[in-house]
C-alpha cells in the first residue's frame, strides 16, 4: 500500500501539553483517490492535516512522500513537495484581483515588477483546471463566497499538487453551491491529485468520497472503502456509541396560540411578501439556499433592520419594533449565522458570553454580582452539554460545537416568546449537532416559538415541526414535516415542485 | 477535571500547583513587577538620592499626573479604540482655566465647572464622530490634538496665565496624612476604574465591544453609545489632570502635558492591555504608569542628559513591551 502511495504517515504521534492529539496513526493516500477524514470536533483530524502540512512536528513517526521519509520543518517545505491545504478560513486578500490572489506570494516578475500577463495566464490555466469560469481581473470582493471558495482551491491547485487537503470547504456554501463544489473535487482527483476532504456532512461524503478513515480521541479507529460502510456504521465508529436518531414525534401545535404573527412582509428586496404565524411551541424550519433572503428574515424579526413592508406582531402585549434591544426585552432573540462574526465575544470567558444581553438579571444597584453569574453559568453549561474546562476559560478556546452551544444558551432563557436559530448546527460534529437540536426541543416543549434557519434539508427532519421553504425571492406556504418525506422535501427546496 | 486527584494528592503538591497556576495567570503583572523592582535597584545603586521618601513621593506624584488620564486610556484601548489627543487636551484644559479665571473674572469654582463640561463634551462629540461615521478613533483624536494645540495657542497667546487662590493651591499641593494630594485622588480614581472593568456592566460591555463589536450589537448592547461615552471619560480626566496642573503651578500655560499621550498609551499596552481591543487590564495600566515614571525620575538623578533621556526612556520601552509580547506568545501555545 505504501509503495503506491502519494503521501504517507506513520505510527505517527503527537501530544499537547494534558492532551494526546494523536496515537500511533497511520495514513496514506494514493494518486487519484478522494479520502474523507472523518471524526468528531477533537478527534485529530486538524493534527494530522497539520502535521502532514508541515505546521506541526509529530512527536514519533514518520512522513512518507512518494516512499521517500521527509522532514517537513515548515509549510513551505510541505507545499514545494507538493502538499497544499484550503483551510476552512480563507486566505484571501479582497482587494485584490482574482489572479492576484492565485498567485499570491509568488507572483510573477519581469524586469521592471510583476509581470502580469504570466499572473493572468497562470490564473487562468489553472481556474480552466478546475472547470470554473471566473473573470481573473475582478477584485475578490465582488465574489460570492462559495466563488471565494473555488479561488481558494484554484490557488492551491495552480502549484500542481500532488495531495490536497480540503478543511470542510463547503460549511458556508449553499446546497446547488456544494453540488459544484463536489464536482470540481471529483474533478481534481480525476488528475491524480490525492483530495483528503474534511466535513461534518455525510451526505458530501457519500457523494464525493472513495475512502474513508474515521479519527477517535486521537486514535485510528479504521480505514475502509467508503462502500462498505454504512451512514449509521460512521456516526458509531465516529462517536464510538450507538448514537439514537432522535426521532421526533411532530406534534399538533396549532391549537396553542400564536406567538408571532409575519405578514406580508418585505425585506431588503430579497424576499418578497411572506406571511406566517407561528404557534408556541412549535419549531418552525426556514429551508432555503444561501442569499435567499432567509436570514434576513430572521434578522428583522429580531429588529436589526425594519421589514420594507408588511407587519411584524407578537402576542398579547408584544409591540414590534425594529431595536434588538428592545425585541430582546419582548423576549425575541436571535442567534446569528456566523458564531466567530457576530456570536461570541472570543476572549472573554464561557461565564460572561452566556450573559452578554442579560446582565440585568445578575445586576444589583449597578454592582454585577459574580456569584449569579457562575449560579447561571454553571446551570447553562450543565443543560447545554458544554464542554469546557472552567467557566471563565475563554470562549476561543473551545471547539467549535461548543462554542455554538455557548452562543445558543446565551438566548436559553431570554427568548421566552421567540427563539430565532441562525444555521445552529453549522460546522459542529454529530454529537453536538443531536445535543442542539435536543436543545431547540426542550425551548419548544417550554413554549417558545422557534424558527430555526438550515442549508441542510435532512435536519428539518430532526428538529422541526414545520416548513416554509424560500426559493426565487418568496416564500412557500407552511408545510407539516409529517407530510413531507426527503424525496419531496428535495423537489419543493429546488422548486421543482410547486405548492 | 482533575479537582479530585488534586485534592486527593498531598497538600504541598496542590499548593504548588495552584501557586503555578496563579504564577502562570499573572505573568504579565509579574515580569513588570520584577522590571519595575529590578529597574529601582539600578537607579539606586548609581544614585544616593534614588531611594529616598522625598524622591519616591516625587515619582509617585507624576505617576499620578500620568495615571488620572492612562485610566481612561486603558478603557478607551479596551473598547478597540485610540485616543492620541490627551496630551493637548490636558493644555487646553489648563489655559481655558485661566483664560476664564484670569482674563474673564470669572469665579474660580464656576471656570473649573466650564472646562470640566467642555472637554468632556468635546470627547464625546470626538468619540460621536468616531461612532456615527465609522471614522477610525485615531483619526477623530489626530484632529482633535491640532485643534485643541491651536486653541490653547489662541487662548494664552503662548503666555502662561497666573491664577492666583491659595485655597486652589491646595488641591495639587496639599496633603493629607502625608500623602500628597494628586497621588490621592489617582489612587481613588484608580480604584474607581477598577470597580467600573470589574462590576459593572458598562465596563464588562466595553470589552465585549472590543472583543467582537458585531457579536456585542447582536446581543443588544449599544455599541455606539459606548464607544462615544470613553472618548467622554478621556475628557474628563484630561479636564481634571489640566486643572490639578494649574493648581499645583498656580498659573495655567499651555507647555505641561506634552507627549503625554505617548506615555500615557506606551503605559497602557505595557501593562497588557492589547491594542486591537478586548483585553485590558487597569491594574497592569497601574505597573506601566509605575515603570514610565520611575524611567523618568531615574535618568534624572543619575544624570542622563536631557536629550538622552527620550531615547533611553524609548528603549526601555520598548523593550518593556516585547517581553510582554513574547510572555504572551508562550502561554498562548499552553
Amino acid at each position: 500500500m505504501t509503495g503506491s502511495a502519494t503521501l504517507s504517515l506513520q505510527n505517527i504521534y503527537k501530544s499537547y501539553p494534558g492532551v494526546t492529539a494523536l496515537k500511533q496513526v497511520d495514513f496514506s493516500i494514493a494518486p487519484g483517490e478522494v479520502r474523507a477524514l472523518l471524526g468528531k470536533n477533537g478527534a485529530g483530524k486538524s493534527t494530522l492535516i497539520r502535521i502532514a502540512c508541515g505546521l506541526e512536528k509529530p512527536d514519533r513517526g514518520s512522513v512518507l512522500i512518494r516512499g521517500q521519509q521527509v522532514d517537513l520543518k515548515s509549510p513551505a517545505e510541505a507545499k514545494r513537495l507538493g502538499i497544499e491545504m484550503v483551510s476552512q478560513e480563507l486566505n484571501l486578500v479582497p482587494w485584490l484581483s482574482v489572479a492576484e490572489n492565485i498567485s499570491l506570494g509568488n507572483w510573477p516578475k519581469r524586469r521592471m515588477g510583476i509581470n502580469y500577463k504570466a499572473m493572468r495566464d497562470y490564473a487562468a490555466e489553472s481556474l480552466a483546471r478546475l472547470q470554473v469560469d471566473l473573470p481573473p481581473d475582478l477584485p475578490l470582493f465582488r465574489l460570492s463566497p462559495a466563488q471565494q471558495q473555488l479561488v481558494e482551491i484554484a490557488k492551491a491547485i495552480a502549484r500542481q499538487p500532488s495531495v490536497l487537503f480540503l478543511d470542510e470547504p463547503t460549511s458556508s456554501l449553499a446546497a446547488t453551491e456544494v453540488a459544484s463544489l463536489l464536482a470540481t473535487v471529483k474533478h481534481i482527483a480525476a488528475q491524480g491529485v490525492g483530495v483528503i476532504y474534511v466535513s461534518h456532512r455525510l451526505a458530501e461524503i457519500a457523494k464525493v468520497a472513495d475512502s474513508a478513515t474515521i479519527l477517535r480521541n486521537g486514535n485510528l479507529i479504521s480505514t475502509a472503502p467508503l462502500h462498505t460502510l454504512s451512514e449509521q456504521a460512521i456516526v458509531m465508529q465516529m462517536v464510538g456509541e450507538a448514537v439514537q436518531n432522535l426521532e421526533i414525534e411532530s406534534k399538533e401545535v396549532t391549537s396553542k396560540p400564536v406567538v408571532l404573527e409575519v405578514s406580508k412582509m418585505t425585506v431588503k428586496s430579497r424576499i418578497k411578501n411572506v406571511s406566517f404565524k407561528l404557534h408556541g411551541g412549535e419549531v418552525l424550519g426556514l429551508a432555503g439556499l444561501l442569499g435567499t433572503g432567509r436570514s434576513e428574515i430572521l434578522r428583522a424579526i429580531a429588529g436589526f433592520e425594519a421589514p420594507d413592508e408588511g407587519e411584524i406582531k407578537l402576542a398579547s402585549e408584544g409591540t414590534y419594533r425594529a431595536n434588538i434591544r428592545h425585541m430582546l426585552a419582548k423576549g425575541v432573540a436571535l442567534s446569528p449565522e456566523d458564531r466567530r462574526v457576530e456570536g461570541i465575544v472570543p476572549f472573554l470567558g464561557v461565564d460572561e458570553n452566556l450573559m452578554v444581553g442579560r446582565w440585568r438579571d445578575v445586576t444589583k444597584a449597578g454592582n454585577i454580582s459574580w456569584r449569579s453569574v457562575s449560579r447561571i453559568a454553571k446551570d447553562l453549561i450543565k443543560r447545554l452539554a458544554i464542554k469546557t474546562p472552567k467557566q471563565d476559560t475563554p470562549v476561543m478556546n473551545l471547539s467549535g460545537g461548543n462554542q455554538q452551544k455557548v452562543v445558543i444558551g446565551r438566548w436559553l432563557d431570554v427568548a421566552d416568546r421567540v427563539l430565532l436559530l441562525d444555521e445552529p448546527t453549522r460546522g459542529v460534529d454529530v454529537e453536538a449537532k443531536n445535543q442542539i437540536y435536543e436543545i431547540i426541543r426542550s425551548a419548544a416543549a417550554r413554549g417558545v416559538g422557534v424558527v430555526v434557519v438550515t442549508s441542510e434539508l435532512e435536519e428539518l427532519f430532526w428538529c422541526c415541526d414545520s416548513v416554509i421553504f424560500l426559493r426565487n425571492g418568496e416564500a412557500s406556504r407552511k408545510y407539516p414535516i409529517s407530510s413531507l418525506d426527503l424525496e419531496s422535501l428535495n423537489l419543493l427546496a429546488t422548486g421543482t415542485l410547486q405548492s | 477535571m482533575n479537582k479530585s486527584t488534586a485534592k486527593s494528592t498531598d497538600t504541598t503538591e496542590g499548593l504548588t500547583a495552584s501557586l503555578f497556576s496563579f504564577l502562570r495567570n499573572n505573568l504579565n503583572a509579574i515580569s513588570l513587577l520584577i522590571g519595575l523592582i529590578i529597574t529601582a535597584a539600578i537607579f539606586s545603586l548609581n544614585s544616593d538620592a534614588f531611594l529616598t521618601l522625598a524622591n519616591i513621593l516625587n515619582i509617585l506624584r507624576s505617576a499620578a499626573f500620568l495615571g488620572i488620564v492612562t485610566w481612561g486610556m486603558t478603557l478607551v484601548i479596551t473598547t478597540g479604540e485610540i485616543d492620541v489627543s490627551v496630551g493637548p487636551a490636558v493644555a487646553f484644559s489648563a489655559v481655558l482655566l485661566g483664560w476664564l479665571a484670569t482674563h474673564h473674572g470669572l469665579p474660580l469654582f464656576l471656570a473649573i465647572i466650564i472646562v470640566i463640561v467642555t472637554v468632556t463634551l468635546v470627547g464625546y462629540l470626538g468619540g460621536y464622530i468616531r461612532a456615527r461615521f465609522n471614522v477610525p478613533s485615531f483619526v477623530t483624536t489626530l484632529a482633535l490634538w491640532s485643534i485643541y494645540d491651536g486653541m490653547k495657542q489662541l487662548l494664552s497667546n503662548n503666555q502662561p496665565i497666573p491664577v492666583k487662590s491659595e485655597a486652589f493651591k491646595v488641591w495639587a499641593n496639599g496633603s493629607i496624612l502625608g500623602i500628597p494630594n494628586p497621588i490621592l485622588i489617582a489612587g481613588i480614581l484608580f480604584l474607581i476604574f477598577l470597580y467600573i472593568t470589574k462590576q459593572t456592566v458598562y465596563g464588562r460591555s466595553l470589552y465585549a465591544v472590543g472583543g467582537n463589536a458585531k457579536a456585542a450589537y447582536a446581543s443588544g448592547i449599544n455599541v455606539r453609545q459606548i464607544r462615544a461615552s470613553v472618548f467622554a471619560i478621556t475628557g474628563l480626566l484630561s479636564a481634571i489632570t489640566g486643572i490639578l496642573q494649574v493648581s499645583r503651578l498656580g498659573t495655567a500655560t499651555g507647555q505641561i502635558a506634552t507627549g503625554l499621550e505617548f506615555s500615557s498609551i506606551a503605559a497602557v499596552v505595557i501593562g497588557g492591555t492589547a491594542l486591537s481591543g478586548g483585553r485590558g487590564l487597569i491594574l497592569g495600566s497601574l505597573l506601566g504608569v509605575l515603570f514610565i515614571s520611575l524611567i523618568a525620575n531615574g535618568l534624572v538623578l543619575i544624570g542622563v542628559n536631557s536629550q538622552a533621556q527620550n531615547v533611553v526612556r524609548g528603549v526601555l520601552i520598548l523593550v518593556a513591551v516585547l517581553v510582554n509580547v513574547v510572555f504572551k506568545r508562550e502561554s498562548k501555545v499552553i
